[in-house]
């Protein structure tokens, strides 16, 4: 979690959960996570922007919305079951729904002040991230780079595209390794929970070549590598102390970069 | 007469918009481009970008920006034909295998995720505000139309102006845009522009009664699904909501219901029956009747101009929809 004594945190994600506050969407399906590594990282970024506060919301909050969007279209069952429960068939329809509902909300804030370049520039990364998304779903992969690379881009997209959009030569590689590592350290200690990992499942499948304990050896290998290079990065970041935050948040369990700070 | 006669001399026009769909879907990932090109194959009588070429001609018509608005139209129908499919679980789509029953639900969620973002950016080539405040609106009201829809399953006491609130966001509001977004590309005036709106909208409202009452008239070959399938589905429409009035009927109706799981196609076909004989789908012709004349009366407001007499014609084509 991030430090919720961040007010300007608060208040976005307070801003998020009132837009897509839905009172039937709200009790049928869960509501859906908001991504605070994203949130953070969008706002660390864009603060360092020359833009006004109300337009670094609004498009925090729009990729926001799509973030949400995606993800939420991303547990859609992949099969509908014929037997399944009318309450489980209406959670399927609500998830479809709530999905294309997000993006309708992303497109109504940014049309309200004629910021059709930043439009254009999201729908060209959702459109990028499915074509990504095919490749990862459907495509036999062998290589694990491969996968990572494309996990890299189905989770970073969103986040670095605005964030280019908004300042000038953003550290692009720091944000996707922070955005990587956050995931599969999530996927890893959820898998430590219950043996239970979406992503993970999804990986060995495709990783086909590679054994149970090897493939646990490579994801612990790419999430070491990665904060090392997280680390030797944020060496020359500005307001570095407000990064280490948000990692020492992130990296639960590792101090070495908080110390840094 | 058929509808395509109605508005001819736009042939050429609607060709053209035919191929930039074609390339604007043209994915990298080939299951990607195969999914979305099946979908554009698999035709449909692409009324919105009908409504958007109608609407510019009353304006200053530049091909170029009515094909963007078209075929931005176009997409976003297209792009919730496809998640509509997950939701309603459905295997045929005019007469071929729909994409969640050939690959999946998750390959159709992508499919229409990245048709929606083609559409977005598709539209960003028209600088006005007035077109993408609502357009953006319209996309909001229509899925929060279909949302109300699933909750309103099985509601035997929902009244009428839920109803027409319901299909108004689920059909009415994108025709009603189709017509409006080509006016307001072509630099139509205020009062046209909005007159256009309304024409979409009471068409809109006309035609999805019609559809609703073709749902117990029609034929399952005609329908590509068994008669009476919108009520099987617990969906409470316009005939139903008349028949409701019939206490024969009502008393049945909650009768078959009792158990929504295990309606039998027999009971179908006996609810069907007795709603017939009820004025059910007389006074859902006379509600749909109204809303075309409305159109109508709106259409009469507009300059002359021969995109007004084929309005016209869409407008009789659809109120006299039979099958």
């Amino acid at each position: 979690m991030l430090p919720t004594s961040s007010v300007e945190l608060t208040k976005l994600r307070s801003l998020i959960e009132d837009k897509i506050q839905h009172a039937y969407l709200d009790k049928a399906i869960q509501k859906p996570e908001i991504d605070e590594i994203k949130l953070a990282l969008l706002y660390y970024y864009m603060r360092q922007s020359k833009l006004p506060v109300p337009k670094i919301e609004q498009y925090i909050l729009s990729t926001m919305f799509v973030q949400m969007a995606l993800d939420i279209h991303e547990i859609v069952p992949l099969r509908n079951d014929r037997s399944e429960s009318s309450t489980n068939q209406e959670k399927r329809q609500l998830k479809v729904l709530a999905g294309d509902y997000y993006s309708g909300l992303y497109y109504s804030l940014l049309s309200d002040t004629k910021d059709f370049s930043v439009i254009h520039i999201l729908a060209t990364a959702i459109k990028e991230i499915n074509e990504y998304k095919m490749k990862l779903y459907y495509d036999d992969i062998c290589s694990f780079d491969e996968v990572i690379l494309l996990l890299v881009k189905i989770e970073s997209l969103l986040v670095t595209r605005m964030i280019s959009h908004t300042i000038e030569f953003p550290n692009i590689a720091l944000i996707e390794n922070i955005i990587l590592v956050n995931r599969l350290l999530h996927e890893k200690k959820l898998f430590a929970g219950n043996n239970n990992s979406p992503l993970f499942d999804n990986l060995k499948v495709y990783v086909t070549n590679l054994q149970k304990l090897d493939f646990q050896n490579r994801v612990d290998q790419i999430i070491s590598q990665r904060k090392n290079d997280i680390e030797n990065s944020i060496a020359d970041l500005p307001n570095k102390n407000d990064i280490i935050t948000i990692l020492r948040d992130i990296l639960e369990n590792d101090t070495s970069v908080a110390k840094e700070g | 007469m058929k509808l395509a006669k109605t508005y001819s001399y736009l042939k050429k026009d609607l060709d053209y918009i035919e191929k930039a769909l074609d390339e604007v879907i043209q994915a990298d990932h080939p299951v990607l481009r195969e999914t979305s090109i099946q979908l554009l194959k698999a035709g449909g009588k692409r009324i919105r970008p009908v409504f958007v070429l109608l609407g510019g001609q009353f304006g200053d018509y530049n091909l170029e920006r009515m094909k963007i608005v078209a075929i931005t139209l176009e997409l976003i129908h297209m792009a919730s034909l496809v998640h509509d499919d997950v939701i309603d679980d459905a295997e045929i789509r005019r007469g071929e295998p729909t994409i969640r029953k050939q690959y999946d639900n998750r390959i159709a969620m992508y499919t229409g995720d990245y048709i929606l973002a083609r559409s977005l950016e598709s539209i960003t080539l028209i600088n006005e505000k007035e077109a993408h405040q609502t357009l953006a609106k319209t996309i909001v009201e229509v899925c929060i139309g279909e949302i109300e829809q699933i909750k309103d399953k099985y509601e035997w006491d929902q009244t009428l102006r839920t109803y027409l609130r319901r299909i108004k966001r689920k059909t009415a509001l994108l025709i009603a845009t189709s017509c409006k977004l080509g006016a307001v590309v072509a630099g139509v005036n205020e009062k046209d522009t909005n007159r256009l709106f309304m024409y979409g909208y009471n068409i809109g409202m006309s035609y999805q009664i019609i559809d609703d009452i073709l749902d117990f008239t029609s034929s399952e070959k005609v329908l590509g699904k068994p008669a009476g399938n919108d009520l099987l589905q617990g969906n409470v429409t316009l005939p139903v909501l008349y028949a409701m009035k019939d206490p024969a009927f009502f008393s049945l109706l909650k009768n078959t219901f009792a158990n929504s799981e295990s309606v039998s196609r027999e009971q179908m076909q006996q609810l069907i029956q007795v709603l017939k004989q009820t004025d059910a789908i007389e006074r859902s012709y006379q509600l749909s009747d109204m809303y075309l004349e409305k159109a109508l009366r709106i259409l009469d407001k507009l300059p002359d101009h021969r995109a007004k007499q084929s309005l016209h014609g869409i407008a009789t084509y659809i109120g006299k929809r039979r099958s």
